[in-house]
Order: C-alpha cells, then structure tokens, then sequence
C-alpha cells in the first residue's frame, strides 16, 4: 500500500468514526458496524414487540400470537439450508425476514418486504448479533429431482426411516411419539400434519427437501442429510407433498 | 425432578489439615485459559472415591411404545444413580478447578465416542477436550436420533439433531461450546435414553468408574477448587491446596 493510499484510508476510517460518533456511538465502527447500528434500529422499530428488546423472544406481544417467537439468544434457527449442524446461511434468514413464516395455525410471522433489501440484510445481522456467532452457515443447493419420483418409493422410505413415529402412518401428524414432544426450551410441540399442505419452513418442494436434509434446529425434527441420498431425500418431498393439495406436479417444476 | 433433592454436601474424609469452603450454586466459567506445558516434575495426587449418601431418587420411567424387540416391553429407564457396594457413585465429574498449566491432554482424548445399544447411549458419562471429535454410531437396526443439547446454568441450547436410522451408521461432530462444559445427549424416537458429555480445556478431571473411584495425578503444587458434579445430584466443591509430591486420598459425599 503506497503511502498516499494509506493516508486515504486513515481519512476515510476518520470519516466514518465521526460519522457513528454523530450517531451517538463510540464503539470503533467500521461499516459492518454500521449495517448492524441500522440493523438494530429497525429491530427495534418492527421486531422488538415480539421477539424482545434483547432477541429473547419475550416481546410485549409474544404471549398472544398462535407460534412463540423465536429466541435469538440460543441460537437455533429452524429452516435452514446449510449442512446439517451448521449455521444458518445469510439468505436463510434473509428469506424469514422477507417472506415470513405461515403454519397449519396461521400466520407465526410477517412477511417484512417492504423494508428494503438493504434494510433486511441489516435486520439480519442484528439476528445474527443477537445469535452470537460471526460468520453465516455455507447454502447447500439440492441437485434437481431425479427423473421417475415415484409416490410409492417415497412412501416406503417414510416407512423406512420412521417419519412415521412422529408424522403418522397417514402423515397426520399423530403417530405414536406425537403426543409427549417438547421443544428445546420444554414448551410442548407437535409434530407437522403433512396433509394440511402448510409448512412453516416454505412451501416449495426445494423448502421440504432442506427441512429433511437438516433437521429443525430446536425441535425433534433431526436431520436426514448425514443418513439418505439427495435422491432419496427428493422422493420423500414427492410422496409428503403428494400426502396434501399441493400435488404431485410440484416436484420438478 | 422434584423428587430429588439437589442440595449436596462435599465431605472430606481424610485426615490433614486442609482448609475446605463448601459452596453453593457454582459459577465457574469454562477454563479457557488453561496451558499445556508439561508433565509437572514432583507433581501432586488426588485421589479417591465419590459416594452418594441421600435417600432415594426417583428415576423418570418412560413407557415403550415402538421398536420393542430391541428396547424391551414395559418401562425404560437411565437417569437412575450407578450406585454399588458402600454407596459408591459412579459417572460423576471430579475436577480441580484453577489448574491455570499442566499436563497435556492425553491422546486417549483425540476423540470420543458413544455407541447407541439396544435404546441406550453408552457412555452415560464422558470427558472430552474442546474441539475434539465425537464419534456417534448407532448399532440398533432401528431410527435413533441424536439431539445434542449445551448446558450452562438454567439454559439448554440445541447445538445439533440428526438422525441414524440403520445399525453401523457412524457420523462424527466436532463439539466446540460457547459457553459451559455440559453437553446433554437425547433421542427423541426413545425419550428415555440420555448422556453426557463434560468438555474441559484441562485434563485435570476423572469420570468416576463403576467403584465410585477417581485418580487424578501429576497436579502443578498450589491451591485449587476441587469439584464433584453429577448431573442429577448437581455441583459441591471445596477448596485445598497440596505441595510437591503430595499424594491426597479423599472420599467425596453427594446427599
């Protein structure tokens, strides 16, 4: 670095210091601290009531909403898409945050689109922050379906893998484990009635596939990514998907 | 668990003078700062047996409603006190806290593993240090999943969930927590199995076998906190301070 460069970047450093000074900071800010200063603004402004001032999910309005907000605090995030165990990738909870969350129950979240994208990926390292940990998980794309999913393969291997203990036999949600389930924080949970055709981590094919592949983080829900193919994975999204409305013809489009 | 009473009483048996502080709820933090410098020369002993002496505590008994030929008919159970003979304790944690140096690691500990058989996970209980790999294989032919929990005080946070659903399935995790030591193992196909997993930065720890007893040799002179945990009876530990050579023969009592 020439010495005119590194005078530079001390002035522009200088700048950007008196800039979150005049925000009212003192911490040494650098522009990832800037994005997460905004972030936690707009936390505050249209997070906070529900998820908590501290990311504890413990907002004034948590108590009267059909799903418990998400603590932050622990660090599980249920829908993801990097590899079984790791974090969540940034777009992970980019896509909760734009596209909000809607259950068998109803509505769990708000879809936020109309902060701006940049307004959002804020918001998510004000997530990220509150999480505790620096660096986002690595997105693991599926490969495209195979060609010939057949509803009775997946069905055999739902058999298989014993998606039925929890999910029922009919995929209702009522198999024999069903009923004494807790969360990670010992609230009671119930397993997904497949056949409603809601499911709180997306409604894509490619959302099901990832909910198989790592699990949801903080519920019983394990992962599948370490013990069956991709392949295989992509037929058991064809027979659960086939279990509801959203029929067969989804997988692969 | 109100069936259990978590206050404990540390005992020391052993004649000497040593200055003991019996503590209540623990607050220690993770032993970051703990070096691996050598094998002290002249180093001290610690050694002896963990006993229980409460009433008798309930273990939750849990129902089996699937997978019978290999679980068993009727109720399961694990959280029961390993208990033998003149009460002696088995799979508790004694530690020294305070060790700042000291020996290494030894290459036992490179990494761990736990075995799932016939609906249960063995070890109960097991020392790892930080970052090691833990092996998980599952040699039931039925679906266990392994949902691994850190513990610290009051809170429990899932740091991973997945499934093994054929017998040989083996998959590896490297156990880094973010605070705490504890880490908690369950399956939820089979509610009653459970483990755990004590991560400590020192070696200056012994899970105690089934007679209860612990050793734990080569200890740097000076004073320290020795603890003795178990993860239904809870924390009790006292202070004391040993010299070159010493060798300490204690008995330990959780009530």
């Amino acid at each position: 670095m020439s010495r005119m460069t590194r005078s530079r970047a001390i002035a522009a450093g200088l700048a950007v210091v008196f800039a979150a000074q005049g925000m009212g900071g003192t911490a040494a800010a650098n522009s990832t601290d800037l994005v997460l200063r905004e972030g936690m603004a707009l936390y505050s402004q249209h997070c906070a009531q529900c998820h908590g001032i501290e990311g504890d999910g413990r907002g004034p309005a948590a108590g009267e909403l059909p799903y418990k907000p998400r603590n932050f605090l622990n660090g599980s995030f249920k829908f993801r898409t990097a590899a079984p165990g790791a974090r969540p990738a940034r777009r992970d909870l980019l896509n909760v945050v734009s596209n909000g969350i809607v259950g068998a129950k109803g509505e769990a979240m708000p879809s936020f689109s109309f902060l701006s994208r940049r307004e959002r990926v804020a918001v998510v390292e004000a997530v990220r922050n509150f999480a505790g940990f620096a660096v986002y998980g690595k997105p693991v794309d599926p490969p495209p379906p195979p060609a010939g999913l057949d509803a009775a393969k997946g069905a055999a291997l739902f058999r298989q893998l014993q998606c039925t203990d929890c999910h029922g036999a009919n995929g209702d949600g009522k198999g024999p484990l069903a009923a004494d389930m807790t969360d990670e924080d010992g609230d009671p949970i119930q397993p997904a009635d497949l056949t409603l055709g809601k499911f709180k981590g997306g409604q894509q094919p490619v959302d099901i596939w990832h909910r198989i592949r790592t699990g949801i983080a903080g519920t019983p829900m394990p992962a599948f990514g370490n013990s069956i193919s991709p392949e295989d994975t992509w037929q058991i999204v064809n027979y659960v998907l086939s279990l509801s409305d959203n029929g067969v013809e989804n997988v692969g489009n | 668990m109100s069936a259990i009473d978590r206050r404990t009483v540390l005992k020391w048996t052993s004649g000497g003078a040593l200055g003991l502080a019996l503590g209540g709820a623990p607050s220690f933090v993770h032993a970051n700062g703990y070096q691996a410098t050598g094998v002290p020369k002249n180093g001290a002993r610690v050694r002896g047996t963990l006993k229980y002496s409460g009433g008798p505590v309930d273990a939750p008994r849990f129902p089996v409603v699937k997978d019978t030929n290999i679980c068993g008919d009727g109720f399961r159970s694990n959280d029961a006190l390993k208990l033998t003979g003149d009460s002696a304790l088995a799979d508790g944690i004694v530690q020294i806290k305070g060790v700042t140096h000291g020996k290494p690691w030894s290459s036992d500990f490179a990494e761990a593993k736990m075995f799932q058989v016939e609906c249960s996970f063995q070890p109960y209980m097991q020392v790892i240090p930080p970052g090691a790999n833990l092996y998980i294989i599952n040699l039931d032919p039925i679906l266990h999943n392994v949902h691994a929990y850190e513990v610290h005080g009051n809170t429990k946070r899932s740091i991973f969930n997945f499934s093994q659903p054929r017998a040989g399935q083996e998959n590896w995790v490297p156990l880094n927590l973010r605070r705490g030591n504890q880490v908690m193992v369950t399956c939820n196909a089979h509610n009653w199995m459970g483990a755990w997993i004590y991560v400590s930065s020192s070696p200056y720890l012994s899970v105690t076998k089934k007679d209860g007893r612990f050793d734990i040799p080569d200890l740097p002179p000076g004073t320290y906190t020795l603890s003795a945990w178990h993860p239904i009876l809870g924390e009790r530990y006292g202070e004391f301070t040993v010299g070159p050579g010493d060798d300490l023969n204690v008995d330990l009592i959780l009530t």
